[in-house]
């Protein structure tokens, strides 16, 4: 992987990609860390031990919920999951941020 | 993209364990190992070399340890939380499992929650009179700002309370009050009422708003306002909501109503002594009594400033009291000792202790007895507990096969003895409130309005929850542990157990029948003692003698009326058909109706040396005649001994002998001449030893209220004329006509509430303890059904089997009797001050209460050794 321009993330803005990355299904940290890296092109990074911190923080908040189990190479991993709540949150924080984004290009983009 | 290595939600339901710390930092370490190995593996397929993807993979990461930190603190949280959920999760499943096993088993439920309920009950109730006696606040704003301040004695001269106010600067405001008892004549009926009359900044001291119109302030000028208490508005006024400015007369004065006091004030009296009314004090009526610096009549209350303690507040007073010393040296020494205490809890009653002291006594004797109940209440919990669990062996063993920790099944056998606790404890507030109300109607009988404050509140929950949780521990843990201590294997294949899995039981019977039978002593004793009191003579005769109290207002003795109304009503009685004689005193023995005590210094001791203390009660002549206490030596007192007659006394026997060894005619005490000695007789208590006793002329100092005792051949008849005469007399005068008898009933109260109490919790004690060895008995025999068979069919009668069954109890029983009568007869010796003519060691009780234990225990043994007789051989074999 080339190395990019990478954007320091906005507060709050890793929870959300943590969350939406789990609306697929329960993944482990590693998972999610490509999957926000392949969606963005490398533009968006989470700083791995960021990344981390947020997943145990997610789960403190009844977000997420973890179990260990097998990774594809048959490696012990911490797998990640949404729970009810945690469902009900991404919706939430994605409309919010629709909402936030539009706001700013109506901004940044007169008309 | 997973692989799940069980199927959802199953990993935390087998997760029993708590994680530590170390567990989850472990745990992060090994998530971050594994994300750096995954990054390196991806990086070196790309083509990256394995140091340069590493140096990659540690840089893409960051701050690895900060991190680490980090996560593990939110994993502990996380941690928390779950742990908590289980707990809760587990509690209802416990609850729930265990509120059915009770519904399936209602006999034992049943038996067990009256159990409890009647063991926490007694304790309850017990507590509920020590919370009010001791523990509830003062019922006014601040209590705990709110003293008492002592100038050497509890009544302190108007003028003594004015230098207070004046110098003090440690109190917000001071205040003095007194008792006052007047009559009140309001919808044509009239009432004897106990109150108080207050300095005017008495209420606004106090900080408690009246609830219906106000109370009377520092700058009302007018002194013929009264505030009523809301027991008396409720009572004497029907709860009338515009009783505010009505006029009522009120020891002959008409008074405005301005204000009702909330329910439960009383001012700032002790625990327990109501207050019926408060009068500002009328400067006009008493103007001479308030110049008098020895006229000590009043109690001074104050309140604190913000910030000032008690001691400050003392040391601070102590100095007014030393000046006060010095400027008034007439006054004696005690000034100096100025005290200042809390008026709330305890410290409420200084001054009244040595009069309440019996009463404290009795309360801890209550304390130890209801516990001492509570403890066989919780042993005979835990025998049926252990039978419970020796029954649900297999069940229990399942689990434990199943893989249930033995803390979790401990945890469960737990809640289900606290499920039967706090229903116990639930229907025993329910018995503390009824005994509270029986306490109350007891305490009602005695001639002073008294009332203690039983409600409920939280002090009382939280006794009573910290009550059951302890019962339900003390009385579960040990079946619980015993139960789940187990080998699985014989258990499933339903083995039977070792006998000597009913040692437990075995100690637990004894215990059990020890404290019953102490308990059963007792109340032998107290019953002995309250059978002796019945008998003892008094050293008087109350039979055929009414009583009329009299009680005037105080403005009549002033006038000096008094004197020839009571010439009047003298003669007026004498002509009434069938009195036989008649006389006037002070106070009734035995009749918990006024003590008076004080020092009397006698001719023959120097004249700096203090006097001894004695009683004294005031007698008119032909009061020693009418209740018969005979005339020894001397004379009785005379119409002659009047106002202005030279000063004479009648002492007792035991004042004659302690005094002057016997001769006591024509010797002085506090300069009054000895011209008689009478017979010995009691004075305060039925059981007391009786103590020297002075008899003053009650005619040489009339006062506004006193008793006439009239014997007469028919005292009902001569009970109606009195109280008409009297009426006729004079309107005002409030009066109580009763048989002397009756009077004289109340001296019998705490002998008769001892023995209520100890023989309704010795009951109850044994009614536990014949249980507790019928679940013994009955669980032996079943233990043993197989052996009993066997012993049946190689030639043992029925006869052989009961003897068999009932002596394996003997000695449990026998050692509880023994350790019992031991305990007992120690806890007698305490309580000897209670017990009227027994000793502590007394064969009758003891033989008795030997008899009820032995008795009980075969009756209890005897329905299931019955049962053990009749088993039949080859099914109690064939049971496997």
């Amino acid at each position: 992987m080339s190395p990019t321009t990478t954007l320091s993330l906005l507060q709050g803005t890793a929870d959300l990609l943590i969350l939406r990355a789990l609306q697929g299904g329960a993944a482990h940290g590693y998972a999610i860390s490509r999957w926000v890296r392949e969606r963005t092109d490398g533009v968006l990074a989470i700083e791995d031990a960021a990344l981390y911190q947020a997943l145990h923080r997610l789960e403190a908040r009844g977000w997420i919920e973890a179990e260990w189990g097998l990774s594809e190479n048959n490696r012990k991993a911490k797998y990640y999951g949404l729970t009810a709540a945690g469902r009900q949150q991404v919706r939430s924080e994605i409309s919010i941020w629709k909402k936030y984004a539009q706001a700013v290009f109506k901004v940044i983009e007169p008309a | 993209m997973t692989h799940r290595i069980r199927p959802r939600g199953t990993k935390r339901l087998f997760s029993f364990a708590a994680r530590s710390r170390d567990d989850i930092r472990d745990d992060v370490q090994e998530e971050f190992a594994f994300h750096l190995d995954m990054r390196v593996a991806d990086l070196m397929s790309d083509g990256v070399s394995e140091p340069d993807a590493r140096a990659q993979a540690l840089r893409e990461f960051g701050n690895q340890a900060r991190g680490a930190q980090a996560c593990a603190r939110e994993g502990l949280t996380v941690e928390r939380q779950r742990t908590l959920a289980r707990l809760v999760s587990e509690l209802r499943q416990d609850a729930t499992f265990g509120a059915r096993l009770l519904r399936r088993s209602p006999g034992f439920s049943t038996v067990a929650i009256l159990t409890l309920a009647l063991a926490i009950g007694g304790n309850t109730a017990i507590f509920s009179l020590v919370n009010a006696l001791a523990l509830k606040p003062l019922p006014v704003r601040a209590p705990e700002d709110v003293v008492r301040v002592y100038t050497g004695q509890s009544q302190t001269s108007w003028p003594t309370y004015q230098d207070i106010v004046k110098r003090s600067e440690v109190f917000s405001d001071v205040a003095v009050h007194t008792g006052a008892t007047r009559t009140l004549i309001a919808n044509d009926s009239t009432a004897r009422l106990s109150g108080e009359t207050t300095s005017t900044n008495y209420l606004t001291m106090l900080g408690v708003p009246a609830t219906l119109g106000r109370t009377y302030l520092p700058s009302d000028s007018r002194v013929d306002v009264v505030v009523l208490a809301e027991r008396t508005w409720r009572t004497r006024f029907a709860s009338d909501p515009s009783i505010v400015g009505r006029r009522i007369l009120l020891g002959g004065r008409p008074f405005e109503i301005v204000g009702v006091m909330p329910r439960g004030f009383r001012g700032a009296r002790p625990p327990a002594f109501l207050s019926e009314f408060w009068v500002p004090i009328d400067p006009a009526l008493s103007e001479r009594t308030l110049q008098d610096r020895g006229k000590t009549q009043f109690q001074i209350a104050a309140r604190l400033k913000r910030g000032v303690t008690v001691a400050q507040a003392q040391a601070a007073t102590q100095v007014i009291g030393q000046q006060l010393a010095m400027e008034h040296p007439e006054l004696g020494e005690r000034f100096a000792q100025t005290e200042v205490f809390h008026a709330e809890g305890i410290a409420g009653f200084r001054g009244l202790t040595k009069t309440l002291l019996p009463l404290f006594a009795f309360v801890g004797l209550l304390t130890i007895v209801a516990g001492l109940v509570l403890l066989v209440g919780c042993a005979n919990i835990a025998g049926l507990l252990l039978g419970r669990g020796a029954s649900r062996r297999r069940e229990i063993g399942v689990r434990l096969a199943l893989g249930a920790g033995r803390s979790r099944l401990i945890r469960q056998l737990l809640t289900e003895s606290l499920l039967l606790a706090l229903l116990g404890g639930s229907a025993g507030i329910l018995l503390a409130f009824w005994i509270g109300g029986s306490m109350n109607s007891l305490v009602g009988r005695l001639p002073a309005p008294i009332e203690l404050d039983l409600s409920l509140d939280r002090r009382m929950l939280i006794y009573t929850l910290t009550l059951s949780l302890l019962t339900a521990v003390l009385c579960g843990l040990a079946p619980a542990r015993r139960a789940t201590r187990m080998s699985v294997i014989p258990a499933l294949k339903d083995d039977e157990p070792a006998p000597r899995r009913q040692r437990m039981r075995s100690w637990l019977v004894v215990g059990q029948v020890g404290l019953s039978c102490a308990l059963l002593l007792w109340s032998g004793l107290f019953v002995r003692s309250l059978s002796n009191a019945h008998r003892i003579d008094p050293g008087f005769e109350a039979a055929s003698v009414v009583l009329a109290h009299l009680q005037l207002d105080e403005d009549a003795t002033k006038s000096g009326a008094i004197a020839p109304l009571l010439a009047e009503l003298q003669s007026r009685i004498h002509v009434i058909p069938g009195v036989q004689s008649q006389g006037m005193a002070k106070i009734v023995p035995l009749a918990l109706m006024g003590r008076e005590e004080t020092r009397m210094r006698l001719d023959t001791q120097p004249r700096d040396q203090k006097g001894p203390m004695v009683l004294v009660n005031r007698v008119s002549p032909g009061w020693f005649r009418t209740v018969q206490i005979p005339l020894l030596a001397g004379r009785d007192f005379t119409e002659d001994d009047r106002p202005g007659a030279p000063g004479v006394v009648i002492v007792n026997e035991t004042a004659a002998r302690q005094f002057w060894n016997g001769d006591a005619i024509g010797k002085r005490v506090d300069d009054r001449e000895v011209v008689g000695v009478v017979r010995d007789s009691k004075y305060w208590t039925i059981g007391e030893t009786v103590r020297p006793l002075v008899y003053t002329a009650y005619l040489q100092r009339p006062e506004w209220e006193v008793i006439v005792f009239v014997r007469t051949s028919d005292t009902a008849g001569t009970a109606n004329v009195l109280r008409a005469e009297i009426a006729r007399l004079d309107p005002t005068i409030f009066v109580d006509v009763r048989q002397m008898t009756d009077a004289v009933a109340v001296a019998l109260v705490p002998a008769q509430a001892g023995a209520a109490l100890t023989s309704g919790f010795g009951a109850l004690g044994t009614l536990l303890a014949m249980m507790g060895i019928y679940g013994l008995v009955a669980f032996t025999v079943a233990q043993r059904t197989r052996e009993l068979g066997i012993r049946k069919a190689i030639g043992a009668t029925s006869r052989d089997i009961v003897r068999l069954v009932i002596s394996g109890t003997a000695v449990p029983v026998g050692m509880g009797l023994v350790s019992g009568l031991g305990l007992g007869t120690l806890g007698a010796v305490a309580l000897r001050s209670f017990m009227v003519g027994v000793s502590p060691i007394d064969p009758l009780a003891i033989a008795v209460t030997t008899v009820l234990v032995v008795g009980t225990t075969l009756a209890a043994s005897t329905l299931p050794a019955l049962r053990a007789a009749r088993v039949d051989p080859l099914r109690a074999l064939k049971t496997e």
